[in-house]
């Protein structure tokens, strides 16, 4: 850790957080533990809590209901300037009247330490993010990227147990932002400080987190690691927002041969032990989820007990460099979406031809079904639909 | 279209001839040579500015104009700030009763406000002194501060104001160091236009004023009854030229806000 580094990171905990504006519940009984130097990332789509969570935390916003500790101390009723977070805004919110070095400078100027130390302190921070020199520069001197460099320093230079994110890399453009996702978990792991950002980009959440909150609707639906939301997703919900899958929905059935997803057209396999991770009973609705890396597609059929296998027809190839995608159409709007890997064995069915696709079973993800839990924008394969036309 | 601009044009001057004409008139006669109020002058000559600044009267009534004008701008700026503060970043029942109540002074004729400020400062024993006259012209200024700051304000991006107290500035530190230098040029202009006020105003000072308190438009307004003697235009044209002044200042002052935005 560098002399930059914070005194003592903070353990952050959420209780509870409820908050309602108006009608609107905008936060829906929200907790979560951050330990102390641990980067979580909030993710979701725009109004599903996560901005409202920071807020909260930041203390913009007094939750309704629920606590927030910062090292096990309830900060929940202190006022925002005696929270001592560090924050960094969508838009930079920098001082436009005060130089790159003055705004840095302000949080120690506020703390009234002296003279010496605030330079000493504001040249390291601007070193830090590499914009040593552009010290006497004015924000509207910067490019965009300078700027919230400038926030980000500023919101560090203070030494805070714990920095918050909202949106950061919003404005900048796509090269810039893989720029800085690198720049700032580097700088979060070297001041060892703990780190809440928020994004509703899910490829930044990935690339940056130790830990992930999926928000759906102002609640967690879930935290874990990018892995764990990747390979395991506990809902539905995470598993149609956490990157592409084919989805099957039907009721979980067993017999001699195994356990299986059934519906009116088809039952496709599923592994026993998945079943019982979830603690799913027979009868009871569920989905199957499988990312399209996991699966195979030949023109023969294919055969195997530890794979599930279906017969669809290919609609569509799309080439893309380092993979092929392909769109299976299963019937009756059921879609599988595959993803092949340049250079991996295969034999290149064409557009059109009838072919089998398979996965192995430990891969096909099975998750609870709620009824109540529409398909989010950008699921990639639309769901199965309840009324089915008979299989033929 | 540019077949109608010399139309244009000459309406324009035409305007612009039919607004400041007057002041023109009194600026040249206020070097004449004659010893009338008499145009077009005879001849040209300064003793009419020698005589002003001779004479005790129109002195004293500079220094009361001057000493109303600063006061009187800087309670109605400290004021009017506040109000704009509350008024933009307030959430209160009863708002646009408050503005229209702040605006007032612009909307009612001066010879009524001038008429209920006389009978109030009357009551409570201040009339014909100086306090009375700081507090009615703060009165008048006032509305030109709430307007001007208020713009300021809705321009100003909250979020800056909130990065500060995330930083650990408290509400005043904030207000001092973040806010305030961000709305300067609305406070700016907004005690400009408040002095100004003062300065020239005429009608709620004479109702105000006592022979021995007199601010200078009054003294003009005295002088013009009474004889014709041409010092008044010279006086006429001294306040006009400290207004054009200001008013110079406060475009300087805007442009130099609209550089930095």
């Amino acid at each position: 850790m560098s002399s930059m580094g914070s005194e003592l990171a903070g353990a952050l905990r959420l209780e509870g957080l409820t908050k309602l504006y108006g009608e609107h519940l905008a936060l829906d009984g929200v907790s979560l533990d951050a330990r102390a130097g641990e980067f979580v990332t909030l993710l979701g789509a725009s109004g599903s809590g996560k901005t409202t969570t920071l807020r909260c935390v930041a203390g913009f916003l007094k939750p309704d209901s629920g606590r927030v500790f910062l090292n096990g101390r309830d900060i929940t009723g202190l006022a925002i300037h005696e929270r001592n977070i560090g924050m960094v805004f969508q838009n930079y919110a920098l001082f436009p009247h005060m130089t790159a070095a003055d705004n840095v400078a302000f949080p120690l100027q506020v703390r009234k330490l002296p003279r010496a130390e605030i330079q000493r302190r504001v040249a390291e921070a601007l070193e830090l993010v590499h914009l040593g020199g552009l010290g006497g520069r004015y924000p509207r001197q910067l490019s965009g990227g300078q700027q919230q460099r400038v926030a980000l320093a500023r919101a560090i230079v203070f030494r805070p147990p714990l920095l918050l994110m909202d949106e950061p890399l919003g404005a900048l453009d796509k090269k810039l932002r893989e720029a800085m996702q690198i720049e700032i978990t580097r700088i979060s792991r070297e001041l060892g400080v703990t780190v809440i950002y928020v994004t509703h980009d899910q490829e930044e959440a990935l690339a940056m987190s130790d830990r992930i909150a999926v928000y759906h609707q102002g609640r967690i639906e879930q935290l874990g690691t990018g892995e764990e939301l990747y390979e395991h997703p506990a809902t539905l919900f995470v598993a149609s927002f956490m990157g592409e899958s084919s989805i099957f929905r039907g009721r979980l059935e067993r017999d001699l041969s195994g356990a299986y997803l059934a519906n009116e057209r088809r039952r496709i396999p599923v592994a026993e032990a998945a079943c019982a991770r979830l603690g799913l009973r027979p009868g009871q609705p569920a989905a199957l989820v499988v990312r399209p890396e996991r699966v195979r597609v030949r023109g023969a059929a294919e055969r195997n007990g530890a794979s599930a296998s279906v017969r669809g027809v290919l609609r569509e190839v799309v080439y893309l460099g380092s993979a092929r995608k392909y769109l299976v159409d299963l019937g009756g709007e059921q879609q599988v979406l595959a993803r092949v890997a340049a250079g991996a064995e295969q034999d290149w069915p064409s557009v059109g031809q009838e072919v089998t696709v398979s996965w192995d079973l430990e891969y096909g993800v099975l998750v609870a079904d709620e009824a109540a839990e529409g398909a989010p924008p950008g699921a990639a394969a639309p769901a199965e639909s309840a009324a089915l036309e008979a299989s033929r | 279209m540019s077949r109608s601009l010399p139309l244009k044009a000459s309406f324009v001057g035409l305007v612009g001839l039919f607004l400041v004409a007057p002041t023109v008139v009194v600026v040249i006669i206020s070097f004449t040579s004659a010893t009338v109020l008499s145009f077009p002058p005879p001849g040209l000559d300064t003793r009419w500015y020698a005589k002003f600044f001779a004479d005790a009267q129109w002195t004293n009534a500079t220094v009361t104009s001057f000493v109303v004008g600063v006061l009187s701008m800087a309670l109605a700026t400290t004021l009017g700030t506040l109000a704009a503060l509350g008024l933009v970043r307030g959430r209160f029942p009863g708002r646009a009763v408050v503005v229209a109540l702040i605006l007032s002074p612009l909307i009612v004729p001066s010879v009524v406000v001038a008429l209920g400020m006389y009978i109030f400062y009357v009551r409570v024993g201040l009339a014909g002194t100086l306090p009375a006259l700081v507090l009615a012209h703060t009165a008048l200024g006032f509305p030109f501060v709430v307007v001007n700051v208020a713009a300021s304000l809705r321009t100003l991006d909250e979020t800056v104001e909130q990065a500060a107290r995330g930083l650990g500035a408290g509400p005043l530190y904030t207000f001092f160091r973040v806010t305030l230098p961000l709305i300067l040029p609305g406070v700016v202009a907004g005690a400009l236009f408040a002095f100004i006020t003062s300065w020239d105003e005429v009608v709620v000072a004479l109702f105000l004023s006592t022979p021995l308190m007199q601010t200078l438009p009054v003294v003009i307004w005295a002088q013009v009854k009474n004889d014709v003697d041409p010092t008044v235009a010279a006086a006429s044209t001294l306040v006009s030229a400290l207004s054009l002044l200001i008013l110079c200042s406060w475009l300087l002052v805007r442009s130099r806000a609209g550089v930095r935005a």
